[in-house]
C-alpha cells in the first residue's frame, strides 16, 4: 500500500494534505510507544526521545516507499538504540575516566522505580544489546517473533534464542 | 507499550511461548517494564517538528538547486586551492598596510611582549597577535623588549635568529629562513584566511650560543590545513612553553610549515646555528586559556622543590602530590572530568586534550597535562617560575582520577647539562613511546 508522499512538493495539494494528515496520526500514535522502547534500551528519556525523533525524520522521508511505516520505524528506533551504546561503549573504553557511565536515572529526567522493581529493569541493562532488545519488544512491545526478527534484522528462530539466553541471564543476574 | 498501546493486547501471547521455567521471570519482567516505562514522561511534540526539520526541507530541495549548489561548493573549493598553490608557491611579505619590496619587511618597533590586545589583520583576527606594535589592519610585526632576558632552553634546540637586531625591519630571504628577530608571514594576495597556525616564541639562549637579540610572535600557515592555532585573547602568547620532551620537531619548508604527523599544535619555532628551523608542535593538551576549572594547587612534600627557583639539588628526590582541593572547592576529578567534558563536547579551546593551568603553593605556575591514554590517566605537569622560565616537568601517570588524590611521583633532579644529554640520548618521544622518556625530571631553574 502507497501513502499519498509528503516528502515531496505535490501539484496535487489534496493529496499532499491527506499525506500530511496521515503521517501526523502516526506520529501522534507511534512516538509516545517508541519513546518508551527506547527509553527501556537505553536507559535515557532524552536519549530516547531524541533516537524516536531521528527514526521518524528517516520515516518520513520515506513515506511514500513505506509498506510498513510501523516496522521501518520500530527497526530505525533500535538500530539507533544499537548505534548510540556502541558509541557509548567506545568512548568508555577511550576514556576510563568516564567508565562510571552516567546512570540511567542521572539520564533520565524521573528516577527509576524503587525496591523489587529495579531489580529487574537494571539486570536487563547488564544483558548484550540484542538481548536487551528482543526481551524489551517481547515483553513490553509485545511484538511477536516474526516482528522481532524483522527489527533486530534475524531470523524468527534467533529471536527465540535470543529472549530464551536473555532470561537466563536476567535470571543469573537477580540470582546470583 | 503502555496501556494505550495496541500491541499491549498480545502480552499474553509472548508469555505463552516462553519456556515454563522462566514464565513467572518473564511475567515479572512485564509488569516491570510496563512500570518503568510509564515513569517517563513523553513530551508531545506534534509531527510538525518532523515536517519542518531541516533535513526534510532538504530533501524537498528540487534537484536544479541541488545541482546549483553542488557547482558552486565547486567553484569556491578550486578558488581555495588556487589559492592555496599561489600563496605557497610565492609567500610574499607585506606590513604596515603596505607591500614592502619582496623580502623585505618594516615591523613597528614597539614592544608588545606579553600584551594580549587581539590585532586585526585584513579582517581576520589574530587573537596571539596584539598589543603595542601593531601596524595597522595588514601587518602584524613586533619586536621584543626581551633581547636581553637568558633563558633556558630545555629542548636543546638552538635557537639563533642570526644578525643583530635593528628595530624597524627584519629581512626575510626567499628561503624562508629567517634572519630578523620577528616577522609576520601573510600570502600574496594579503589576505589572512584560515586555516593559520599562529607560531609563538620566545627566543632563547643556551650556553655558547650568541646572544639572543630578540623575540616575538610568528604567524605561518599550516600546509595541510587541518590545524589552526587559536590561543584565546585572554592568553598570555609572548611566552612558549618548551614541553619538546613530549614534542614533534617537523621541518619547516620555506614559511610553509608541513606537519607531517600533526599531533598537537605548533608552538615555536627555533632557527639552529646551522640555519635549519623547526617547528616545535606540542601535543594535544597544551593549555591556552586557563579554563575556570583550573584552580588546583600543586603541593611538594619537600622544601626543596619549593625552592627550585633556587637551584635544585642534582640527583635529589622530590615528592610531588596534587592535592585534590582547588581553592574555588572544585576537585581535581571534577576539574579532569569537566575538561573531558569539554573536550568531548568540542569546547576546548585548543580542540586538544584538556590541560589545566595551576598554581603551586609558593606562588609558581604549573601546567597540568591530562592525556588519558592506555587504559591510564596521564598528567604531565610542568612547573614554572615565572612566565616562560620552565622550572620543571613531571610525568604522572594515574590510573584513575579517583585516585589521583594524592599522586606521588619521584622527581629527580638534574642539572642543566644532565638535562642536556638526557636530551641527545633521547630520540624525539612521541606520545606512542613514552617509555623512551625520562621518567620524572626536574630541570634547573634559570
Amino acid at each position: 500500500m502507497k501513502r499519498p508522499d509528503v516528502s515531496a512538493p505535490r501539484h496535487d495539494d489534496v493529496a499532499v494534505a491527506a499525506g500530511r494528515a496521515a503521517f501526523e496520526t502516526f506520529y501522534d500514535a507511534e512516538f509516545d510507544p517508541m519513546v518508551r522502547v527506547a527509553f527501556l534500551i537505553v536507559g535515557s528519556t532524552e536519549t530516547a526521545e531524541e533516537l524516536v525523533q531521528d527514526a521518524f525524520i528517516r520515516v518520513h522521508q520515506r513515506w511514500c516507499e513505506l509498506d510498513t511505516p510501523q516496522a521501518y520505524l520500530r527497526t530505525a528506533v533500535v538500530n539507533g538504540c544499537r548505534d548510540r551504546i556502541r558509541r557509548r561503549v567506545r568512548w568508555r573504553q577511550r576514556i576510563p575516566i568516564l567508565a562510571a557511565e552516567p546512570n540511567a536515572s542521572a539520564h533520565s529526567k524521573h528516577p527509576e522505580p524503587s525496591g523489587e522493581r529495579t531489580d529487574l529493569v537494571a539486570a536487563l541493562r547488564t544483558l548484550p544489546l540484542r538481548q536487551r532488545s528482543a526481551l524489551v519488544l517481547r515483553f513490553y512491545g509485545g511484538f511477536n517473533e516474526a516482528e522481532i526478527a524483522t527489527t533486530l534484522g534475524v531470523q524468527p528462530g534467533t529471536v527465540k534464542s535470543l529472549i530464551h539466553r536473555g532470561l537466563e541471564n536476567l535470571r543469573t543476574e537477580i540470582e546470583p | 507499550m503502555t496501556a494505550e498501546h495496541p500491541h499491549n493486547d498480545r502480552g499474553a501471547d509472548a508469555l505463552a511461548d516462553v519456556d515454563p521455567v522462566h514464565r513467572r521471570l518473564a511475567s515479572d519482567l512485564t509488569d516491570q517494564l510496563h512500570a518503568a516505562a510509564a515513569t517517563v514522561p513523553v513530551p508531545k511534540p506534534t509531527a510538525a517538528t518532523v515536517l519542518d526539520h531541516p533535513r526534510r526541507r532538504a530533501s524537498m530541495a528540487p534537484p536544479r538547486l541541488i545541482a546549483t549548489a553542488a557547482a558552486l561548493l565547486v567553484i569556491v573549493g578550486i578558488g581555495i586551492a588556487v589559492q592555496r598553490v599561489r600563496s605557497n608557491v610565492e609567500p610574499t611579505i607585506t606590513t604596515a598596510g603596505s607591500p614592502g619590496p619582496p623580502g623585505n619587511v618594516t615591523a613597528s618597533p614597539a614592544p608588545c611582549r606579553g600584551a594580549a590586545n587581539p590585532a586585526t589583520d585584513g579582517g581576520h583576527t589574530h587573537p596571539s597577535l596584539g598589543g603595542a606594535g601593531i601596524a595597522g589592519a595588514s601587518g602584524v610585526l613586533a619586536l621584543s623588549e626581551a633581547s636581553t632576558r637568558q633563558e633556558h632552553l630545555v629542548d636543546g634546540a638552538l635557537f639563533d635568529v642570526g644578525s643583530e637586531p635593528r628595530p624597524g625591519q627584519a629581512v626575510i630571504p626567499s628561503s624562508g629562513i629567517p634572519t630578523g628577530p620577528v616577522l609576520t608571514l601573510r600570502p600574496a594576495d594579503g589576505k589572512v584566511s584560515a586555516p593559520w597556525v599562529a607560531i609563538t616564541t620566545t627566543i632563547t639562549n643556551v650556553a655558547g650560543a650568541p646572544p639572543i637579540p630578540a623575540a616575538g610572535e610568528v604567524s605561518a600557515r599550516l600546509a595541510d590545513g587541518r590545524e589552526a592555532f587559536t590561543s584565546a585573547p585572554t592568553a598570555d602568547v609572548s611566552r612558549v612553553r618548551f614541553l619538546t620532551a613530549r614534542g614533534v620537531t617537523v621541518n619547516i619548508r620555506g614559511w610553509d610549515v608541513s606537519v607531517d604527523d600533526l599531533l598537537g599544535i605548533a608552538s615555536s619555532v627555533t632557527v639552529a646555528a646551522d640555519g635549519s628551523t623547526a617547528v616545535t608542535v606540542i601535543p594535544r593538551g597544551t593549555c591556552l586559556a586557563a579554563p575556570s576549572a583550573a584552580a588546583l594547587t600543586v603541593t611538594t612534600s619537600s622544601a626543596t622543590f619549593a625552592t627550585a627557583g633556587a637551584g635544585p639539588a642534582p640527583a635529589e628526590k622530590v615528592t610531588v602530590a596534587l592535592r585534590a582541593a582547588g581553592s574555588d572547592g572544585l576537585s581535581f576529578e571534577g576539574a579532569a572530568a569537566q575538561l573531558i567534558d569539554r573536550v568531548a563536547n568540542g569546547s576546548t579551546p585548543t580542540g586538544g586534550l584538556p590541560s589545566l593551568r595551576a598554581t603551586t603553593v609558593n606562588g609558581h605556575s604549573a601546567l597540568l597535562r591530562l592525556e588519558p591514554m592506555d587504559g591510564r590517566f596521564h598528567v604531565d605537569v610542568v612547573w614554572e617560575q615565572r612566565p616562560g622560565a620552565l622550572v620543571g616537568i613531571a610525568t604522572l601517570d594515574v590510573t584513575t582520577v579517583e585516585r589521583v588524590a594524592p599522586i606521588l611521583a619521584a622527581i629527580t633532579t638534574v642539572d642543566d647539562t644532565t638535562w642536556q644529554r638526557m636530551l641527545e640520548r633521547c630520540p624525539t618521544p612521541r606520545p606512542d613511546n613514552r617509555e623512551t622518556m625520562p621518567p620524572t625530571t626536574l630541570v634547573g631553574s634559570c
